[in-house]
């Protein structure tokens, strides 16, 4: 699993690829929580570069969700591969989150009037 | 990545407060008498000293020197000789030794260090430098002692998370129902937990003389945090505890445990669930589902003639959403019936090519393997083989329920 982090105006954008499973998720955790430890607390999380994902990965996915909003922040996700999209509908962790095609929908979201609008 | 938390070893008050002791193996008193002076001032530096080098192993075993010095011409024993005994010794064999001798000759300095010496001093050198060279000598051993005491505290403290993940998949066992070889519902089962185990636990029994549950769970995670949360979920069900909940009722059954375990999970812990009864009167099977793969069921009127039906429900994992509906879904079974019932971890698959085996690849696995052939095991032989190693990654679970010919 690779994670990449960069900022568009004040919303994070964090890459996670390859693999979000048992082995690494609390990687993913601390790198969520030291990403979002300062700013505005709007995160975007692009998934178009992760091939797998188990349970506790999609168990991560809702951490995250939690851990944004008790901090009044904003979380989506964009970029979903089939494989990933599959076990998110089949948990049903995708109802949860805002999800976009790609990071531009998902900034222009966030930019603008309504973030609760799913798409793709 | 492993995330359990073992004890903290970065600072030990025992071994960082470690002071330099110095043992200084030398016959002549005022030879002794000198060093002691040169280190009396710092208060850091304990000293002792041996005029007796046949007694030199034995007094080093009991003070436990950080550095050694000795000289190499003593009546009783040749100096070198001596490094030889103490570099045969298991408790001295580490001490840096430092020579500290009136010969200056390049070869017996050249000798000294070919057979375990470390530092060669011709004495009696300046109190500056001999402090420092005590002082780095003893500094790399007191590292090097506490390294080896953090890593075997390490070892010790993986030994017992080893250990405790050993009880707590003995104990997930125990709770596994016996395969049932007889009666008009039969089960067998196969389960592998991985080194960590996997959050997997599944059970069966007649809810009444009509009536009878087979459910499996996965809880998310690893470790003995999620397996005691499959087992409590599983002990639910097996006590018959749930409230206000007809347990012959699959879509009731996953609404209580999300009821019961949504408010109690902590810790991002959630689980997902198949759970089907089967009634004996009628030949229906009713089931539910939360964020569980579909069972897979063999379904006809003669074995040949039998087709796979894939046991869906749309409900999602127990404890993200509150007060959701679990849908109930029927079907009935035909003369001969065959149900597997599993979790992910007998098809998320990680082949040595790097690749995932999918899903849909599980399942033709299953179709092509002939209905009387052994299934589970070679499912098991198989993945193994495209993992290319016995252990897996996630712990494998799988139940076979057969109905019809025996």
């Amino acid at each position: 699993m690779i994670i990449t982090q960069r900022k568009e105006q004040d919303i994070d954008i964090v890459e996670i690829s390859e693999r979000m499973v048992m082995d690494n998720v609390a990687e993913v955790q601390s790198s969520i929580k030291s990403i979002t430890q300062d700013g505005s607390v709007k995160l975007i999380l692009d998934l178009s570069q992760l091939v797998h994902i188990d349970s506790s990965g999609c168990s991560v996915l809702i951490w995250a969700l939690k851990y944004i909003k008790t901090r009044e922040g904003k979380v989506a996700l964009c970029g979903l591969t089939s494989n990933v999209r599959a076990l998110l509908e089949l948990t049903r962790v995708i109802e949860l989150f805002s999800v976009f095609a790609s990071i531009d929908e998902a900034l222009e979201a966030f930019a603008g009037k309504s973030t609760d609008s799913k798409k793709q | 990545m492993n995330t359990a938390e073992v004890p903290t070893h970065r600072t030990n008050p025992v071994t960082s407060t470690r002071p330099v002791t110095v043992m200084l193996v030398d016959d002549q008193l005022i030879v002794c008498e000198a060093v002691r002076r040169m280190l009396a001032e710092e208060p850091d530096i304990r000293f002792h000293y041996c005029r007796d080098p046949t007694e030199a192993i034995e007094q080093a075993n009991a003070i436990g020197p950080t550095v050694i010095l000795q000289d190499l011409e003593m009546p009783e024993l040749d100096g070198l000789t001596l490094i030889k005994y103490f570099r045969a010794n298991p408790s001295t064999q580490e001490i840096p030794l430092i020579v500290l001798s009136t010969k200056e000759e390049p070869t017996v300095k050249a000798e000294a260090f070919s057979i375990g010496a470390n530092d060669y001093m011709v004495k009696l050198p300046d109190r500056l430098e001999m402090i420092a060279r005590v002082r780095y000598h003893s500094k790399g051993y007191i590292a090097q002692l506490e390294r080896n005491e953090a890593y075997h505290k390490l070892a010790e403290s993986q030994r017992q998370l080893a250990e405790e993940v050993g009880e707590a998949a003995k104990y997930v066992f125990s709770l596994l129902p016996t395969p049932v070889r007889q009666g008009p519902v039969r089960v067998d089962w196969r389960f592998l937990p991985s080194t960590q185990l996997g959050g997997d636990s599944f059970g069966y029994h007649w809810l009444d003389e009509d009536h009878f549950a087979i459910y499996l769970l996965d809880v998310s995670g690893h470790g003995v945090g999620s397996s005691l949360l499959s087992v409590s979920a599983l002990n639910v069900l097996r006590s018959q505890t749930l409230p206000n909940t007809d347990l012959k009722d699959p879509g009731q059954v996953l609404q209580g445990l999300n009821a019961a375990f949504s408010e109690e999970l902590h810790n991002n812990k959630y689980f997902t669930i198949w759970y089907g009864v089967f009634r004996k009167s009628t030949r229906e099977l009713s089931y539910s589902a939360g964020g569980h793969p579909p069972a897979l069921l063999f379904n006809g009127p003669h074995r040949q003639l039998s087709r796979l039906t894939q046991l869906k429900s749309n409900g999602p994992m127990i404890g993200i959403m509150p007060d959701v509906p679990y849908v109930t879904e029927t079907v009935v079974l035909d003369s001969v019936a065959k149900l597997f019932v599993f979790s992910d971890g007998v098809y998320e698959v990680k082949q040595s090519s790097g690749e995932m085996w999918e899903f849909d690849e599980f399942v033709d696995y299953i179709c092509s393997t002939p209905s009387d052939a052994p299934v589970m095991d070679q499912l098991l032989v198989h993945i193994q083989a495209m993992q290319g190693c016995e252990q897996l990654d996630d712990d494998f679970s799988i139940m076979e329920i057969n109905w019809g010919i025996e």
